[in-house]
């Protein structure tokens, strides 16, 4: 070991020195630097030798262990690995803890939608700007959902990889997805309940009021292929977050790695299953407040249709394809394809022809 | 060899082993650990001596009314839009928190999320309304200091008194409103309040405590909710100056006519319109909706079985 080592730094220290003589002295005749060379050569092989000797004593200690740390972000295998022991650890959770958790999950992303909703009530920004704007304030409920722990619907989606896996039955994963689903409908309507009671449609001569009145109306009066396929869209990318985010050391990352993914989906108007839990009854409740349905109105610049806005036209307009296309896009376009890309069980078609057919 | 030599062999040779193979956790914390986390805050929060608690409860005093006087300088001017103005004045009123949770002073409406470590068992109620008490006097002193200052410095008078107009007009709308919506818009500040902290305890460094806090301190301060702290720097400063001629003359101008300030009084407006049900609501919404639920999912220790979550 010792002596090839030595061998390529005298190899490397002589290319050093013909460089550098060339370079000093050009005027130098090529046959001066070749003697040179050869000096430098044995000086160098003699005491290459030596140090060998010395290094052969001091290699008696044994070298230090070598400490390797690890602090980069996790690589997507590591993300898939990390994602299937999270069904591990939910399939054991409670149905009170599952259900508790599903509350969080819907007052986060509910704040998260009432602030958006709060933000963009100003229609004074052109509309793409305001639509950024709002979709990065909605980031808070994602933010809240991820760091603080919440079980939210549509990025469960994403434990389809732990089912394919067979880290959860079938049961379990029916039951947690219920489960949290229930609870984040009685978290969004928590937080309906207590915006409506701070008069938070007042502000801003109704204006507030007004804008998720408009919101709420414009999702209830979508056709069915139109709600599915922007469902299918935003559940897709909500679960692209929850994957980047799985490979976040520190808040920091996980932060600004969902940002982007979350503003996204908001600011391009797909529809989110929990999301619509707040916006919607907000709107058909404010729907009984003339002053808000006149802001409303002044806002639109026309009069408003409001007959689909009833808990009918929530359920079966918006909630039933949304919720279709939330699953779809979730576990078909995220977890399943994600599922398909790493963890996948190795199938061999290499056929061993040698081995079956051995010559005696 | 010897039996105790043996031994000592054995656990050189391990603890080399251990050495090569470090555990090095860097990552953000799990909720389970930041609610173990939190239980141990709150039992080193009520050893804290009460003169310590009180002065550092008088720095988050300082620091929210700071926060809460820049926000209304940056917002003051009526002209730009509604939304993105709030949103302006909530994300430089962050600064406020930012201060008192990396420098670690105790704030009322955050101290409330230590109520899971009294759920949990480890500190009494005594030790829990100690500290509330005491910070809650501590931030009212600390917010009235920052009154002194303020209006000694003259800053109201920027922009031709608008600002001080503008003071006025926000203390006027706090102190008119009705009780439920008072309780109302304090429940979900707290909430936002003590989620806020709860992110920060999964952090492991400024940056993500930094982070973190921005969305809910902004959301609760661009969408109007009440913070008694804020308000304690808020309607004294506006209690204060309603007395001078040329901000109501500004407030005049603003509103296009003279405003009702009939409700802007001490004892009545302030202490008993605005901060009594604020400061029940911020109670409810830091203790209950959010202390009470992490308490229930993650600290809980079921009574037939000695198992938490997650196994």
């Amino acid at each position: 070991m010792a002596e090839n080592k030595t061998g390529k730094t005298v190899k490397a220290t002589k290319s050093v020195k013909m460089a550098k003589t060339v370079k000093t002295t050009k005027a130098v005749k090529a046959a001066k630097p070749v003697k040179t060379k050869r000096a430098a050569r044995t000086t160098k092989a003699v005491r290459s030798v030596r140090s060998a000797k010395k290094k052969d004593v001091k290699a008696v200690t044994p070298p230090p262990p070598r400490v390797v740390y690890d602090i980069d972000a996790y690589s997507p295998q590591k993300i898939a690995a990390r994602l299937d022991a999270v069904a591990a650890v939910k399939a054991k959770d409670s149905p009170a803890v599952t259900f508790w958790l599903g509350v969080n999950a819907g007052v986060f992303i509910a704040l998260g939608a009432q602030f958006a909703t709060l933000v963009i009530s100003d229609s004074g920004l052109h509309a793409g700007l305001t639509a950024v704007v709002g979709a990065i304030c909605f980031c808070l409920g994602l933010i809240m959902v991820v760091v603080g722990g919440a079980e939210l619907f549509t990025g469960n989606c994403m434990i389809f990889i732990g089912y394919m896996d067979k880290r959860i039955t079938t049961r379990r994963i029916f039951d947690h997805w219920t489960i949290s689903l229930i609870g984040n409908f009685v978290g969004s309507l928590i937080v309906v309940f207590f915006v409506y009671k701070a008069h938070q449609f007042s502000f801003y001569d109704y204006m507030v009021g007004g804008k998720a009145l408009l919101i709420a109306n414009k999702k209830v009066n979508l056709t069915f292929p139109a709600a599915f396929s922007k469902a299918v869209l935003c559940n897709a990318m909500v679960c692209m977050a929850v994957w980047v985010c799985f490979s976040a050391r520190n808040v920091a990352d996980k932060i600004m790695t969902l940002v982007f993914p979350i503003a996204g989906f908001v600011a391009s108007g797909f529809e989110h299953l929990v999301a619509n839990m707040y916006f919607i009854p907000m709107g058909i409740i404010l729907k009984g407040k003339p002053e808000v349905v006149a802001a409303a109105e002044k806002m639109a610049g026309k009069t408003l249709d409001l007959s689909n806005l009833t808990w009918n036209g929530f359920f079966v307009i918006n909630q039933i394809p949304v919720f279709i296309g939330n699953v779809v896009g979730g576990i078909l376009l995220a977890g399943l394809a994600f599922w398909f890309i790493y963890l996948r069980p190795k199938l061999n078609f290499t056929f061993t022809i040698k081995e079956d057919f051995k010559k005696d | 060899m010897s039996v105790k030599d043996k031994k000592e062999v054995d656990s050189i040779s391990s603890t080399t082993q251990l050495a090569s193979t470090p555990f090095i956790d860097i990552d953000s914390y799990a909720p389970k650990m930041m609610a173990n986390r939190v239980g141990q805050v709150g039992v080193a929060k009520a050893n804290i001596g009460f003169l310590t608690t009180l002065a550092l409860s008088i720095l988050a005093g300082v620091f929210i009314a700071l926060g809460a006087q820049l926000m209304m300088m940056v917002t003051h001017t009526a002209t730009s839009s509604f939304g993105l103005n709030a949103l302006v004045g909530g994300v430089v009123f962050t600064m406020a928190l930012v201060l008192i949770v990396i420098t670690g002073a105790e704030l009322f409406t955050g101290n409330c999320l230590i109520a899971m470590s009294f759920f949990a068992g480890k500190i009494s109620s005594g030790d829990l309304s100690r500290n509330l008490i005491i910070s809650f006097i501590g931030n009212f002193i600390g917010a009235l200091s920052i009154v002194f200052w303020i209006y000694i410095s003259a800053q109201w008078t920027a922009h031709n008194h608008l600002l001080g107009a503008k003071i006025v007009i926000a203390a006027n709308d706090k102190v008119n409103l009705s009780f439920g919506v008072a309780f109302a818009r304090g429940v979900l500040c707290n909430s936002l309040v003590c989620l806020g902290i709860w992110l920060c305890y999964s952090a492991r460094n400024n940056l993500d405590k930094v982070l973190s806090l921005l969305w809910p301190i902004s959301c609760l301060i661009a969408c109007g909710f009440e913070h008694c702290v804020v308000n304690m720097w808020l309607i004294p400063m506006g209690l204060i100056l309603k007395g001078n001629r040329f901000v109501m003359e500004a407030v005049e101008r603003v509103n296009g006519g003279p405003l009702d300030i009939s409700n802007l009084t001490c004892a009545k407006g302030f202490l008993i319109h605005n901060l009594f049900p604020v400061v029940l609501g911020n109670l409810f919404g830091g203790i209950v909706l959010v202390a009470g639920v992490y308490w229930f999912v993650f600290l809980r220790i079921p009574k037939n079985k000695k198992v938490g979550p997650n196994g």
